[in-house]
């Protein structure tokens, strides 16, 4: 707020505590997908990357990206898998808190917002552990380059 | 929330009676009347009003259908009915099949998907108007300006005829000279920034302009989609423009990014046009899923099944479809590890577009259907999407593909992908919405003709190509032989279109017969459960005089009235029908709670964007005829109209009264402008920039792993010593920035002018610096694709911080004319905002060229 508006009580726009639950739920929301676009850009980046080098330099062996491609992979699986389960966690909790608060409008409608959001979080979740193994996986059978 | 059918409530799903309607105020006539575009033809160039926008975007996007879509695939089809035809010339069957593709990829589908948004959204969120009225008018003109560009080809005889695609070098100066493939280039170009500029009006319309209780979980499943589409549209064309800006430095520069012999790569064009071009089918195929689930709950007197997963399937796909341009690269020669990536994630996509046809169908199953066409068209939009999504799961399948490549069963895939996903749901979208922009109903009778015409057809047409396909008939042959046991299908592939055709004009017959005879439409003829369904038939050009307060995902079926509520949001948004009269009022609301967050003016008619959209045009078209003073006139045109259209208007009332109505409600007014509606603006330009930035660093860096010498013999590593000095400088123009902002929240008006002239003055030192140093480099753009990237990506950093220069002198401006106050000062601080993203973009990429040779 500027200090023009010195004289006027402090409005529900202002609110700090409503932009740190947007902030949560979008985070819910949107990590098992950005998860996975990180994990699909670096291995395919880096894939096109020593692929190149190998074959014009000689320089890296091809298992190194064998390797990384699967260790990439583990560890874009482990933060979706976090991240999934904070997102069911807050569904849980705020589907339940939704049905305790029954009967006052405004508490449901925040507790069925963020259960349906949370919700939809841990369903991409599942989706997008899925489609990093689907992703990753083939590196520990194929020849790379 | 229960997803069964309401036992309760005023109104039944589908049922026409019964729907709560929105209350009429005696200021009805006040509001339309201030919100209304001003009349004749002058009134026609400056109007921004939403259905007047959406209406043309549509009828626009018709009119290149008509073109593009049909009279070229029946020109072509007719050669293609029996072998060794000769009806058409090789040269015309290319330019056909461009034209066709072109056409219909960009100039058809994105305008009639991006008019249907902005027409509706206002109606469907319950708010009166997008956030930026002007911005929509100038996606307009540039969708029109840049069709018309393109089309003015054939004036010339100058049609381009290397494809939708435009491979280089098939598209290099070498194997197209002429004019035909700049005309391609540009006029696409011009759209293209069409497309972008909408996107932004339909983010930041969709995220913030909501009534109050329209949360985040209410938000009807067509404002979900068209969200996610409109931020793939960001994502997507920012890197074709950037690849189609390299392709004509290529062309009219004679710079070396494609060509192979100076250190260029022609696979780097496929890359940028790709990844855009895949994503592109996403982008026309997420609305028409929105419109579905919009239609189909409706005629099932339903609500829709499973509409979290709706909403997960559609951020699913939009993320997915990211990670799919290489399947239409599977036969160049990737590594076969980058292969298996882009399968994996082309079958990926196979789950959250399962999810969608179940949910489809879940909903389906468990309603009452009412036979009507536009349940008819999403039911035939089921089937034959369904084929095309099966032949599309057969083809990410790299070993299918390479057997399946460049022939019919690809066309095959795509027709059903692109006429069922796509064509099926608009046509369903409009039977079901024509009744309220027009207040009259199309004909039934005549509709359901035209429906059955249409999908026999599309079947006919399209089933055999598959077949063709197999048998091994490859894609873009003006003719083929007899004797492979292909004429028969072909035969029935054409008369297939002798069924489509007379399916559109019938629909077109309707059209018109419905606009002078059609039975009047009440205000809910369907008994639909959304908003827009409240208002009157045709609306009124405001929407709405008291905004909706909403409870629930579906508003009309589940609340007694449209406006009851906490008595608080009760008293506000009454409040806004009678007051103020004088100016238009919308309302900003929170993101996730939707609870109100600013009133605030949004921009009237002005015929500013018209202006700047001309001279847009004006520079494409100057490069097309190499008359590079003319591009020069066009660019300032541009940054004139960018000036006018911005230039702050007296708010209509002072802060006192802004305060007297904060006091009162609780909720901020901003006369003078939103300050949340430009923070969001400054922020997807910002992103916008970060996109075209991040295509030109991809582009370094794949042009140096091209190449094993770098920078290449003969040219010297870069003196890195000035870019130091321009790098601090450029810094201290954001830390001055920020002290400029700082000064006038404490209302020090000459410390906000002493601020923002340092902060011009180390900026426009760091870019003397700059100029100076490329001066000593002793290579020029054209010498190799070394020195082509250094200076393109150079450009863009002079480019983006030239752009804060002008933004930061009309700061000063406005500073000077007493324009910007404490409470009012969101140019300064978004000035500000750009400055650092400017500075950013400087200090990476002149980084990334002068001292990546060093380090790579």
């Amino acid at each position: 707020m500027t200090a023009g508006d010195g004289n006027v009580e402090p409005t529900a726009a202002a609110s700090p505590e409503a932009r740190r639950r947007f902030l949560t739920l979008a985070g819910l929301f949107l990590a098992g997908p950005s998860i996975w676009m990180a994990h699909f850009f670096a291995v395919y980046l880096l894939a096109e990357t020593l692929c190149v080098v190998d074959v014009n330099a000689e320089v890296l062996s091809l298992p190194l990206l064998s390797a990384a491609t699967l260790l990439a992979t583990a560890l874009a699986v482990v933060a979706a898998a976090v991240t999934t389960l904070l997102a069911y966690r807050r569904w849980r909790r705020t589907a339940s808190a939704s049905y305790v608060a029954d009967g006052d409008r405004s508490s449901e409608t925040e507790g069925e917002h963020d259960a349906e959001i949370a919700l939809a979080g841990f369903l991409l979740g599942i989706l997008f552990i899925v489609a990093i193994l689907f992703v990753g996986m083939p590196a520990a059978a194929l020849d790379p380059c | 929330m229960s997803d069964d059918e309401p036992e309760e409530g005023p109104g039944r799903p589908g049922s026409p009676r019964a729907t709560p309607s929105v209350e009429r105020p005696s200021t009805d006539e006040e509001l339309a009347s201030e919100w209304a575009d001003p009349p004749g033809l002058w009134g026609r160039l400056r109007a921004v009003q939403n259905d007047a926008i959406g209406q043309r975007l549509l009828l626009t996007g018709f009119f290149f259908l008509i073109l593009g879509g049909s009279l070229d695939s029946v020109a072509m089809r007719l050669q293609l009915a029996r072998p060794e035809s000769d009806l058409l010339s090789p040269q015309l069957f290319n330019e056909l099949f461009t034209n066709h593709g072109s056409v219909t990829m960009f100039l058809v589908i994105l305008p009639i998907f991006e008019g249907f948004a902005i027409l509706l959204l206002p109606f469907l969120l319950g708010t009166r108007e997008m956030p930026f009225p002007r911005l929509g008018a100038f996606a307009y003109y540039t969708f029109l300006f840049g069709g018309l560009l393109y089309y003015s080809s054939t004036l010339f005889q100058l049609v381009p005829d290397a494809g939708w695609f435009a491979y280089a070098p098939l598209s290099s100066n070498e194997f197209s000279p002429g004019l035909a493939l700049d005309f391609w280039v540009l006029g696409l170009g011009v759209a293209e920034v069409g497309a972008i500029a909408a996107a932004g009006e339909i983010i930041i319309g969709i995220l913030k302009m909501r009534a109050p209780g329209m949360t985040l979980s209410r938000l009807p499943l067509f404002a979900w989609a068209m969200l996610v589409t409109a931020f793939m549209i960001l994502f997507a064309f920012t890197p074709l423009i950037v690849g189609s800006l390299l392709l004509e430095l290529d062309r009219g520069f004679h710079t070396q990014f494609f060509n192979v012999e100076q250190g260029g790569s022609v696979l780097l064009w496929q890359h940028l046009f790709w990844i855009f071009g895949h994503p592109e089918v996403y982008i026309q195929f997420l609305p028409a899923a929105g419109i579905v689930s919009m239609v189909l709950p409706v005629f099932v007197r339903r609500k829709i099944a499973g509409y979290t997963w709706l909403v997960g399937a559609f951020v699913a796909i939009g993320f997915l479809s990211f990670g799919l341009w290489a399947h239409h690269m599977f036969a160049v020669g990737l590594p076969p590890l980058v292969l298996s990536f882009f399968a994996a994630a082309s079958l990926v996509i196979g789950i959250p577009a399962g999810v969608q046809i179940f949910a489809w169908l879940a909903t389906l199953w468990s309603g009452k259907p009412v036979w009507n066409t536009a349940f008819l068209f999403v039911l035939g939009f089921l089937v034959i999407f369904v084929i095309g999504g099966i032949t599309g799961i057969m083809v990410a399948a790299v070993p299918f593909d390479l057997q399946a490549h460049d022939t019919y069963f690809i066309v095959a895939h795509l027709h059903y992908v692109l006429i069922g996903g796509v064509g099926f749901p608009i046509f369903a979208g409009i039977y079901y919405w024509w009744p309220k922009y027009t207040g009259r109903l199309l004909d039934e009778r005549l509709g359901k003709l035209s429906f059955w015409l249409l999908f026999i057809g599309v079947n006919v047409t399209f089933f055999p190509m598959h077949i063709v396909g197999l048998l091994g008939m490859p894609r873009r042959v003006y003719t083929y032989p007899s004797g492979l046991g292909w004429e028969i299908w072909n035969m029935i592939s054409t008369a297939g279109v002798f069924l489509i055709v007379p399916g559109i004009l019938l629909f077109i017959v309707n059209i018109i017969y419905s606009k002078r005879r059609g039975a009047p439409a009440g205000a809910n003829p369907w008994g639909g459960d959304t908003l827009e369904w409240a208002v009157a038939s045709p609306p009124l050009d405001h929407g709405w005089s008291v905004l909706p307060i909403v409870h629930s995902r579906h508003p009309l079926w589940d609340q007694p009235a449209v406006s009851e509520g906490d008595a608080k949001l009760e008293r506000f948004v009454e409040a806004l029908a009678q007051w103020p009269l004088r100016w238009r009022a919308a309302l900003i609301v929170r993101t996730t709670d939707a609870l109100p967050e600013e009133v605030f003016r949004v921009a009237g008619p002005s015929v500013w964007p018209f202006v700047t959209a001309i001279g847009l045009v004006t520079i494409f078209a100057a490069e097309l005829l190499k008359l590079r003073l003319g591009a020069l006139a066009g660019a300032l045109v541009v940054v004139a109209g960018a000036i006018g259209w911005n230039w702050p208007e007296r708010p209509p009332i002072d802060e006192e009264e802004e305060l007297a109505f904060e006091r009162e409600h609780g909720v901020p007014v901003r006369a003078g402008g939103s300050d949340v509606v430009a923070q969001w603006g400054m922020g997807l330009s910002i992103l916008f920039v970060a996109i075209a930035f991040a295509s030109f660093l991809l582009t370094y860096f794949y042009l140096r792993l091209e190449n094993d010498v770098w920078p290449p013999a003969g040219i010297a590593l870069p003196d890195a010593r000035l870019f130091a000095v321009s790098a601090a400088l450029a810094i201290a123009g954001v830390v001055a920035a920020y002290v400029a902002v700082r000064r006038i929240r404490l209302g020090d008006h000459r410390g906000l002018r002493l601020s923002l002239g340092g902060m011009l003055a180390f900026g426009s030192a760091a870019m003397a610096l700059q100029i100076i140093s490329y001066s000593r480099l002793g290579f020029g753009g054209t010498d190799h694709a070394y020195g082509s990237i250094f200076f393109t990506l150079g450009g863009f950093c002079f480019g983006v911080l030239g752009v804060a220069l002008i933004m930061g002198a009309m700061t000063l401006v406005w500073g000077f004319r007493h324009a910007l106050t404490p409470r009012r000062h969101v140019t300064a601080s978004n000035t500000a905002r750009f400055w650092a993203a400017a500075v950013t973009v400087w200090v990476i990429g002149f980084s990334t060229l002068y001292l990546g040779p060093y380090l790579t």
